[in-house]
């Protein structure tokens, strides 16, 4: 975001190659992010990245800006992605730990593992929104967006994104509330 | 919450996010909201402590290329290569989802409609096939009937289909009769048999009574339609007997209906030609006179002239009568000739304009007119007909005699009736089973199944004699 992105549009629209290297590279990470926290595996979460690129080249001639960011669109594309997905793989979003590669001098187990576990957790926790929710949740507290610039890619009003950023929070601390007491032990 | 506290709080979210102390963040707002801001910084902290995972560089790069190699293979850019946008006017091909249902209300109801009603009546087709005069469905397979001889190609067929239909229908009376049950149906066939009461049309005897309407004069040998309302005693009785095509009736090819019209009143007067003798004798009194005009022997398939042959041709085509002629006259013999001659070809289209008045003519005022060759015609006139009943042992010379019978029938009944008179109820009594029996000798020649095969025989029989000589 912040950038010209009527006229790289239309640079786009005319088949420019720039113009899409340049919207890959903005949008990318904010598509991963969305992503990995629907699929909960960062190499699934880059394949389906990629494939939503590859579908806004494919379908660039049906998208009418208007008021919409390009990313709001592309969030749109990895959304029906990533219900696809799931319905393909049939299986719960949750964290695997992948095999590490213990010839690897930089590896470190023990922070890798906390790593990954806080990212188990909230990838768990997240699987109690609902999709606006979880949308709000990312950009806000992953991404680091103001509600104005959240409002603008889930095309709503600010008022609007800080009720549901609202009603997220309590519903996830209300969540991971019962999973610590789950693992507490009696 | 009252939105001034909610932005509030928003606030101290917001700076909590950014890093400011949870203390420095809570100045100027309640203890409820303070417990509340305090859970959420404490997910917030959470939330922003955890650890963003990152694609890898590698990663971000093979989509990257993904991507570009997309690019390269649509190498059109979009706007010369626009999508089907309904805004743009592009039709796309068609597709059956086009078709849905939710779209096109009245395409799924007409598809339903158009089904129900094809199955419905294929299965009243299928339900009536077995149906009777007088039941619900025989109406239905009338009807299909009657569409199934529409849509036939060629009239050879066609006709094949109909006396299908005509043998059908009579099967259909007799079972009901044979039921007991009352019904009323109409059939076509030829009228073969006239009696006081009772006429036998095809292969039903109906009963005639004085309230049966007949439309025009039927004869034997008559194609017919005839309404039959048969009696729960079993009996069939004739409501309506309508002339549909003359048994004589020549049909120019003017005259005659297209198509089926013209085949099927060729094969009738062909069957006729065959079967009635009718049809044989009127060719007789016409050869009588022929025989004087001498014609030559070519024409004597075509014309009513035919007879002209008959001195040539007798001793060859008729070997049985040839042993015969000697002790009657030539004229028998040259009449037996032609007759076999005229019912194939000229004997159809001769017969029925000719048949009425020249018959009476010819064998009244002719015979005496013609004075040279007469003389032989008057003795026949008065002999043959007993020496006709004596010497048929073959069944070939019956048909010379019918030639003569014209002769007595005039004198013995009455002249106006020679329509109706001409073999069955003339000479012999009144019954009228043993004159029938006298042209079934004539079928002998062949089926009658095959009766354009029949007269291609008799031409031929006919003219290689001719030509021998």
């Amino acid at each position: 975001m912040g950038f010209n992105e009527g006229s790289l549009w239309q640079q786009a629209r005319q088949g420019e190659k720039r113009a899409f290297v340049e919207i890959y590279d903005r949008c990318y990470p904010a598509i991963f992010n969305y992503v990995f926290y629907r699929v909960g595996d960062r190499d699934q979460a880059e394949d389906l990245a990629a494939e939503v690129f590859i579908r806004m080249v494919e379908k660039l001639h049906t998208f009418q800006p208007g008021d919409r960011p390009i990313l709001a669109w592309l969030y749109t594309i990895a959304y029906h992605l990533v219900i696809d997905f799931h319905r393909k793989e049939a299986r719960a979003t949750l964290v695997e730990l992948e095999e590490n590669d213990l010839s690897d001098p930089t590896y470190q187990p023990e922070a890798q593992i906390e790593e990954r576990i806080s990212q188990y957790q909230l990838v768990r926790a997240l699987r109690f929104l609902n999709e606006v929710q979880r949308q709000v949740i990312v950009l806000k507290f992953v991404e680091r967006r103001s509600n104005c610039e959240i409002g603008s890619l889930l095309g709503k009003d600010e008022g609007a994104i800080k009720s549901i950023q609202h009603r997220a929070i309590r519903t996830l601390r209300k969540s991971l509330e019962a999973e610590e007491q789950s693992y507490e032990p009696s | 919450m009252n939105p001034a506290d909610e932005k509030a709080l928003d606030d101290c979210l917001d700076r909590l996010l950014s890093g400011e102390s949870v203390e420095s963040c809570l100045d100027g707002i309640t203890e409820q909201e303070m417990i509340y801001l305090v859970e959420l910084a404490a997910f917030a902290r959470l939330l922003a402590g955890t650890p963003v995972p990152l694609p890898s560089a590698a990663a971000v790069d093979a989509g990257r290329e993904r991507m570009l190699a997309r690019l390269r293979e649509r190498s059109h850019p979009a706007e010369v290569n626009p999508a089907p946008a309904r805004s743009n006017g592009h039709r796309r091909g068609f597709s059956w989802r086009d078709l849905n249902p939710k779209k096109f209300p009245l395409f799924q109801a007409a598809t339903a409609f158009l089904l129900i009603v094809l199955l419905s009546s294929g299965f009243a087709v299928n339900a009536s096939a077995n149906s009777l005069p007088g039941e619900a469905l025989y109406p239905v397979k009338i009807a299909w009937e009657g569409l199934r001889l529409t849509l036939t190609d060629g009239s050879g067929a066609r006709q094949q289909l109909k006396s299908q239909f005509q043998v059908e229908r009579q099967q259909e009376i007799q079972q009901v009769a044979q039921a007991h049950h009352s019904a009323e149906t109409t059939y076509q066939d030829i009228l073969k048999r006239k009696g006081p009461s009772r006429w036998r049309v095809g292969e039903l005897w109906i009963e005639i009574r004085p309230e049966t309407q007949l439309i025009g004069n039927a004869r034997v040998g008559d194609e017919v339609s005839i309404t039959v309302q048969v009696q729960p005693d079993g009996s069939m009785v004739a409501e309506t007997v309508r002339v549909i095509a003359p048994a004589a009736g020549i049909r120019t090819q003017a005259q005659a209906a297209p198509g089926s019209r013209i085949a099927l009143s060729q094969t009738v007067q062909a069957k006729r030609g065959i079967r009635s003798p009718a049809h044989t004798q009127p060719a007789a009194p016409r050869s009588n006179p022929n025989p004087q005009k001498t014609s030559p022997p070519a024409g004597s398939f075509l014309s009513p002239t035919a007879p002209t042959e008959p001195p040539s041709v007798v001793p060859s085509t008729s070997t049985p009568t040839s042993t015969q002629t000697p002790t009657q006259p030539a004229t028998a013999s040259a009449t037996s000739a032609p007759v076999s001659s005229a019912t194939e070809t000229v004997q159809p289209s001769e017969t029925g304009t000719a048949l009425p008045t020249p018959t009476p003519t010819a064998g009244a005022s002719a015979t005496p007119g013609d004075t040279g060759t007469p003389t032989s015609l008057p003795s026949q006139t008065n002999t043959p007909t007993p020496t006709a009943t004596d010497t048929p042992t073959p069944t070939y010379t019956p048909l010379p005699t019918a030639t003569d019978t014209p002769s007595p029938a005039p004198t013995a009944v009455s002249p106006s009736a020679t329509t109706d008179l001409p073999v069955p109820t003339g000479p012999q009594a009144s019954d009228p089973t043993p004159a029938l029996p006298a042209p079934t000798p004539t079928p002998a020649p062949s089926s009658p199944a095959f009766p354009l095969i029949n007269i291609l025989i008799k031409i031929l029989q006919f003219v290689t004699p001719t030509i021998s000589p």
